[in-house]
């Protein structure tokens, strides 16, 4: 891409690729390497002076010419190779006597280049406008400039019921609101991890939004325009916050956004913004024709179907994605939903104008011939507006998918060499699979079904409409269950694009332990009991393949229980790499975050139950709440899809419904059963008696198609209550008003307050673990804690944090992780031993000290640890800890700021580069073995230091001189006062003295000659206590409160 | 009276996964014992009424599910406990290591009035199976060191001591009621209490002056 020439600097980030007499070809260091130094540094760089520019570049320079013209920047190394083939073809330069003339030529060419092509090449990142009011932004609130506004909005904050006009501007981190009016100065600045309840109330003229804060602190602001919009924004970044406390995951944009051109973005918005909607649309994208979690919308735009079955066109919208053409059209009076996957697309067509219209701007879609003796299936959009940009952008996207495809399907055929295993149903009948009148049942329904596929397609490009809904609702045929499944689920995608990988992760799980492991282990007799196909090893042995197999896949969710019941049951209908896909879809798509290791989604959703029944059944809503059975009746339903509530027969109606229409249907029949029992529910005195009488009911619950069989549960025979074709009927005829989009807004909320609660409890936990060391007070540690919060999304800004895995068992406090960087911060602001220009020296060794398994990070406790040895705990224990860490395992280890004094003054820097150097030098060899046993050693005397019989190794005369050093520094840096100095130099003269007379006793008495110099901590400790003023200073009694409130402010 | 009146206790059973919980509760309640118990997910529910010291006491036993990850939803649950069951597996050590875990879970989320005094019972189950891993004298120990907590080796597959064990579990979560009984019963004596209590401090006063 060409830019317009701006005079750059030669610059060592930049290394050559090409050159010729007058151009550079340029590609930047790090970019596209590993983890390596100089890719650290330069990404540091560049998020600090938020540049973010393109890895390949081109200069134009003279030879004889100081100065260097940047003229075309391109993000990959093909489009800057078009360029310059361009400039070496084009551009004869030797027809100049005068280098001058050369770049007057070369730059106007350019120039012009850039002005041609300006309304085609896409939009710089931000426009003028918005980086003027993000300079404001950051200016105002003092924000470091990785902050990302995301927009700013005009509105009025109340405040003692006088509203303040100013401006609101909205960042991924932050709200804030600015207003300066009479002298009057407001400021507010509100982290979206605090805010616990958002609402907005819709008024005659203006809307109010209410923000919540941790700190129980109410904000109000007044909006006259854009309040949705402005609502709708807030939603979502507080919704990507919670998210990110979630999953331990935080937002990063998304760069394939730049490369897309877009000429209808308005030239107001900010990148992070478009990223935004774009993030949302495509979410609601695909949740409306149920595709992988990574599909990214590409665009929208009207157009008409031509039903082939109907032989009429249906107006609609066409969606186009990487991997997806599809089509929806739910406003008519005749819904219908069409997903037609690219790779199965053959061939893409106009069709030329015909008389009688009915092919107006149309282009035909043909698909792959399936079998022989099938006619390849046809799909004709009509009326499309830009019909000739629409066909570009398809054929586009089949470029893409066939590049991709040819480079990754290669020898994935190996399939066959595992046995094809098939549905447990096969090999373990039931006897009501030999019924003849359920057979003749199954084979009516199969009748209609295949029927219906007759007309509108058996593939997933199905055409599907109301018919499919109720033939849905009456119940899939067993021997179509799995395929339709998979289809509706959209798992059937993951499954195609993923061949061999069930039998990859199989193999995986059968030679590794774990956590996991063990607790499937336990539950695989208590999954499906009742079906004999879990009374034999055969159905066991792969539902344990299919359980582990995932735990491998997603080690963030291990094994949940409920996911063996889930599993169990589609083992006996689907093979186990349906079943694995089937239950990946679930976990990761459908329900999400159900089965983390806090079940955060299934709470969630019981919040969300709580709001469905309070607006649809408000009656029973008041029973509940009289019963105080709010919040937790429907945690099982959920979990297992109602699968261990009621006979899996019956359930498995719902399971077809689930599949085919979302997550709603949960509450749908949720509803439905709270809806039928309101009498029974009414007459119940207490949340007991309610539970008994639901589960009573649910378990009575049969299917009309297994009318003769009788009903049992742990063996007992029990009543029945309703047929669960009535129930989904009742669910589906009396709930209708709850969609997708409804309960994916209720969701947002309730996270918000579920993810909240749960880190309350979480702090509480950890207060109450963390004062048994009694390293701080209660109030202390909560405000060390919320200050750590604070900063958690900066840690995951500049550094690498894996997401913790769920199976290993955590302490609460593990589940914070403090870099180097926040960790000097802080001992800096509360230690007086930081107190001394050597601090670097002194915070390194003890962070390294502190960080018992080395990963590069502290937990919470390690921090309060760290920082209560060196500031809460009595003096005598601060000199010792003061002269742990001048031994030597520390000490020789400690080389790091003398390597570059340059890089230490930068924060960021410096702690990327204790991150590495603490990785390098655990896996490198120069560090010798008996180093690291030392410094184990030592970590083992701060884990017992409660215990006094504990021993201090001895100290060398090395470390003794780096000791003085640091006690130089340390009064150095408090007064310069004479005395004071001289007090120092006498108690050094006395330790060395010691020293030597130690080494002549145990010469003397293990008669030997070449013992070393060395005193002992006791005799440090002792010494060191005569001098006064060293004494206060480093026993002053630190206040926690007041240095971390300082830090915030500045 | 109080003491006439038809009493409602609550129990909670809590302990690792795969313990014997369920099993534990239906031996109880239904005198019988399969090996096809689902694993419990979120709670599980049973009444029953027994006879304690000539009282009909309505006994609501809840089970919970074991996995850790189920923990954070214990609070809507063990709100309003009369007593708790701590339930390992002999055969575990594991299950009987996490006992102080589950015992700090429940004081924390229940929070009892008087958590020293909240009525525990602890049950070691399957004790019918040969590969025992923990030491009778072991829990023994670990109950005493928690204010003397009573111990029942159990057997929810061969149904010994079940009906011990919470018949004991019973009587301490009556104990545990009639407290809390008493005062709901007679709200007007409190009041009047509280009044004549009032009174003599000011009478007190009064005096001092």
């Amino acid at each position: 891409m060409w830019v317009n020439p701006k005079e750059v600097y030669a610059n060592p980030l930049w290394h050559n690729e090409k050159l010729s007499v007058y151009f550079l070809l340029q590609h930047r260091v790090g970019h596209g390497q590993g983890n390596k130094l100089s890719s650290l540094l330069v990404g540091t760089f560049d998020s600090l002076f938020e540049t973010k520019p393109s890895p390949y570049r081109i200069l134009h320079q003279t030879p004889k010419s100081e100065k260097c013209y940047e003229i075309a920047c391109a993000l990959t190394e093909s489009d800057i190779l078009k360029d310059w083939e361009w400039l070496e073809n084009n551009l004869d330069l030797k027809i100049f006597e005068n280098e001058d003339d050369v770049t007057d030529f070369v730059l106007c060419k350019i120039k012009s280049l850039v002005a041609t092509n300006a309304s085609e090449t896409p939009d710089e990142e931000n426009s003028e406008s918005f980086k003027d009011a993000t300079i404001k932004f950051h200016r105002l609130f003092n924000m470091s400039c990785d902050t990302n506004l995301v927009c700013y909005y005009s509105c009025s904050y109340l405040k003692n019921k006088i509203p303040h006009q100013g401006w609101l501007y909205l960042s991924l981190e932050y709200l804030c609101f600015y207003s300066y009016l009479f002298g009057i100065e407001y400021k507010i600045v509100v982290r979206w991890t605090d805010v616990i309840n958002l609402d907005k109330n819709t008024g005659v003229l203006t809307d109010t939004i209410k923000v919540i804060t941790r700190d129980k602190r109410e904000y109000r602001f007044f909006m006259f325009l854009h309040s949705s919009e402005t609502f709708d924004l807030m939603k979502q970044l507080v919704n990507l916050a919670m998210k990110g406390i979630i999953n331990d995951r935080w937002f990063n944009k998304d760069h394939d956004l730049l490369l897309k051109a877009n000429k209808y973005v308005l030239k107001k918005q900010s990148f992070v913004k478009r990223d935004l909607d774009a993030r949302a649309m495509s979410e609601s994208y695909r949740l409306l024709f149920r595709l992988p979690l990574n599909e990214k919308l590409d665009g929208i735009t009207n157009a008409s179907l031509f039903k082939m079955y109907t032989k009429k066109p249906v107006f609609g919208q066409v969606y186009l994605s990487q991997n997806f053409l599809c089509f929806n059209s739910s406003k008519t009076k005749d819904p219908l939903n069409v997903v037609i996957p690219l790779c199965d697309v053959s061939q893409v067509e106009k069709i030329e104008q015909n008389e009688d219209m009915l092919f107006d701007n149309a282009v035909i879609i043909t698909l792959k011939q399936t079998s022989a003796n099938k006619e390849p299936s046809v799909f004709i959009f009509s009326q499309i507006l830009k019909r000739d940009f629409f066909l570009k952008n398809i054929s586009d996207h089949l470029g893409s998918l066939e590049t991709r495809s040819s480079s990754k399907f290669q020898g994935t055929d190996s399939i066959s060499d595992s046995e094809i295993k098939q549905p447990l149903r096969f090999t373990f009948g039931t006897k009501d699979q030999d019924n003849s009148i359920i057979k003749i049942k199954q084979r009516t329904k199969e009748v209609n079904w295949e029927l219906y596929f007759k007309d509108h397609g058996d593939s997933i490009s199905m055409y599907k409409t109301k018919e499919l809904v109720k033939l849905v609702l009456d119940g899939i045929p067993e021997s179509l269950r799995s395929n339709l499944w998979l289809k509706f689920s959209g798992a059937y995608h993951d499954m195609v694009a993923n061949p061999g990988l069930y039998n990859e992760l199989v193999n995986i799980a059968s030679t590794t332990k774990s956590i996991s492991h063990d607790e499937i282990e336990r539950d695989l007799h208590r999954s499906l009991p009742e079906h004999p196909a879990f009374q034999s090893e055969i159905g066991i042995n792969a539902l344990r393949r299919v359980l582990t197999a995932y735990a491998t896949k997603n080690p963030q969710i291990g094994y949940c229980q409920a996911m063996n019941i889930i599993a169990s049951v589609l083992l006996i209908y689907c093979t186990e790499e349906e079943a694995f896909w089937l239950l990946a879809c679930i976990c990761e798509n459908m329900l999400p975050d159900y089965y983390n290791n806090k079940v955060v989604g299934a709470l969630v959703d019981q919040g969300v139950m709580d709001n469905l029944i309070a607006n649809n059944l408000p009656y029973i809503y008041d029973i509940l709440s009289r019963l105080g059975l709010i919040q937790m009746i429907s945690l099982s339903w959920f979990l297992t899809i109602f699968l261990s509530v009621m006979n899996y027969q019956s359930a498995i109606y719902i399971v077809d419904w689930f599949f085919f229409d979302g997550a709603k249907v949960i509450f749908q029949v949720a509803l439905s059963i709270l809806e039928m029992n309101h009498k029974r529910l009414a007459c119940c005195h207490d949340d007991g008696e309610a539970m008994q009488t639901l589960c009573n009911y649910l378990s009575g619950i049969y299917n009309e198609e297994f009318e003769q069989s009788d009903l049992y549960k742990d063996g007992d025979k029990i009543d029945r209550s309703v047929s669960v074709q009535e129930l989904i009927n009742n669910g589906y005829t009396k709930f209708k008003s709850v969609n997708s989009k409804m309960i994916e807004n209720l969701r947002v909320m309730n996270r918000l307050k579920v993810v909240q609660s749960l880190e309350d409890g979480n702090e509480k936990n950890i207060v109450r673990l963390l004062l048994q060391d009694n390293y701080f007070s209660s109030d202390e540690l909560m405000d060390l804690l919320k200050f750590v919060r604070e900063e958690v999304v900066s840690v995951h800004k500049r550094t690498h944090v894996q997401p913790l895995k769920a199976e290993t068992p955590m302490e609460p406090y593990e589940s914070y992780r403090i870099d180097f960087q926040l960790f000097e911060t802080m001992f800096m602001a509360i230690s007086p031993l930081a107190k001394n220009s050597s601090t670097n020296n002194l915070s390194v060794r003890l962070f390294k000290l502190m960080d018992m398994n080395d990963d590069g990070f502290l937990d919470f406790r390690e921090l309060t640890k760290a920082l209560g040895l060196t500031s809460t705990v009595d003096v005598t224990t601060r000199l010792k800890i003061l002269y742990l860490l001048h031994l030597s395992p520390l000490l020789s280890n400690d080389s790091l700021s003398s390597t570059d004094p340059n890089i230490s003054e930068s924060g960021a820097e410096y702690a990327s580069d204790a991150a590495e150097y603490f990785n390098t030098n655990i896996s490198s060899d120069i560090i010798c073995e008996s180093n690291l046993n030392d410094l184990q050693t030592l970590r083992s005397i701060t884990t017992n230091w409660k215990n006094s019989t504990i021993c201090l190794p001895i100290m060398s005369e090395d470390s003794f001189v780096e000791l003085c050093k640091t006690m130089y520094d340390l009064i150095g840096s408090l007064t310069i006062d004479q005395e004071m100095l001289n007090n120092i130099s006498k108690i050094s003269t006395n330790l060395l003295e010691l020293g030597n007379l130690n080494k002549e006793e145990s010469n003397k008495s293990e008669n030997r000659n070449d013992s070393e110099w060395f005193i002992n901590a006791e005799q440090f400790v002792a010494t060191a206590l005569t001098v006064q003023k060293l004494v206060e200073f480093i026993g002053a009694k630190s206040n926690v409160l007041k240095a971390l409130q300082e830090l915030r402010n500045i | 009276m109080a003491t006439r009146k038809k009493v409602l206790l609550k129990v909670i059973i809590l302990g690792d996964s795969s313990v014997g919980k369920t099993s534990l509760m239906n031996q109880y309640v239904n005198k019988k014992f399969t090996n096809q118990y689902k694993a419990t997910i979120g709670a599980d529910f049973l009444t029953k009424e027994v006879m304690v010291d000539d009282r009909i006491v309505t006994m609501q036993i809840w089970d919970t599910a074991g996995q850790e990850r189920f923990q954070s939803l214990g609070v809507a649950f063990y709100r309003g406990a009369d007593c708790c069951v701590l339930v390992f597996d002999v055969t575990s050590p594991g299950s009987f290591k996490s006992l102080d875990g589950w015992r700090d879970e429940f004081l924390i989320q229940a929070s009892p009035s008087d958590p020293d005094h909240f009525p525990f019972v602890v049950l070691g189950n399957k004790v019918d199976l040969d590969n025992r891993a923990v030491s009778t004298k072991r829990a023994q120990q670990w109950c005493q060191s928690k204010n003397g907590l009573p111990y029942f080796e159990t057997s929810a597959k061969e149904a010994v001591n079940v009906e011990q064990a919470f018949k004991t579990i019973a009587r301490n979560a009556l104990a545990q009621e009639s407290d809390v009984e008493l005062y709901n019963e007679f709200p007007d004596q409190i009041k009047l209490d509280g009044g004549s209590s009032d009174n003599r401090s000011s009478g007190g006063d009064n005096c001092a002056c």
